[in-house]
């Protein structure tokens, strides 16, 4: 799974703006179906 | 594998060269994603290196992240952008124990840490990020809490169905 350095500026213009916040909703709708995660068992390595 | 076997620890010049040889190892299958995790240590952005400590500290992968904004319309918000996220090839498909999809783990550790800076360390309304062009990868992003954007929708068919690259936003604060 890749995330990589963006060369362009994060933008949404002007005419999009309510597409974008109708995607918003969706992602607020979409992340409160998320699993949970317990991430007690996380430990730093520095920590040991 | 568990859960518990997975440490993490932010990158320095210390732990770049007491792990130098496992980073030279990593392979996402991607070459220029394996070329900008061996240059992470000059990258402009924090890098958090996750290990699997039960296969010998392994790498199973890394998440780069720094200030950012994001501007709609007229307004700019700010943002934390992952700058870059891999998995080593090894452990994308895998899962864990526990029944979680360990690369889907790693990366809602990464969005809980970013959560706990926004409210505490200095406020960002969301997390932004540039996906590979794979149907994989963005399929990913999209079952993880990402929707796509585009600043024009000119490309934008369906989230995520994209030849080229394509950006990704989640609302922080849910």
């Amino acid at each position: 799974m890749y995330a990589m350095p963006n060369k362009r500026q994060f933008t949404v213009s002007n005419r999009n703006v309510k597409r974008f916040r109708v995607e918003e909703k969706k992602n607020i709708a979409k992340q409160k179906n998320l699993p949970k995660y317990d991430f007690s068992a996380m430990k730093r390595l520095k920590d040991k | 594998m568990k859960a518990s076997d997975i440490e993490y620890e932010f990158l320095t010049r210390d732990i770049y060269t007491l792990y130098k040889s496992k980073i030279e190892k990593f392979d996402c299958d991607v070459a220029t994603m394996n070329t900008a995790f061996k240059n992470a240590i000059n990258q402009k952005a924090t890098t958090i290196l996750f290990f699997d400590v039960a296969n010998d500290y392994t790498i199973v992968g890394y998440c780069s992240y720094r200030c950012s904004s994001i501007k709609i319309g007229d307004t700019v918000y700010p943002a934390v952008e992952i700058y870059s996220f891999a998995i080593d090839k090894k452990y994308q498909d895998k899962f864990l124990d526990e029944g979680h999809l360990c690369a889907a783990y790693i990366l809602s550790y990464c969005r809980e840490k970013i959560e706990q800076i926004r409210k505490s360390v200095i406020y960002a309304e969301y997390i932004i990020l540039y996906a590979y062009n794979r149907r994989k990868v963005q399929k990913f992003y999209e079952k993880n809490g990402f929707n796509a954007f585009s600043s024009d929708y000119k490309t934008f068919r369906n989230a995520g169905e994209h030849n080229d690259g394509c950006s990704y936003f989640l609302k922080l604060g849910v």
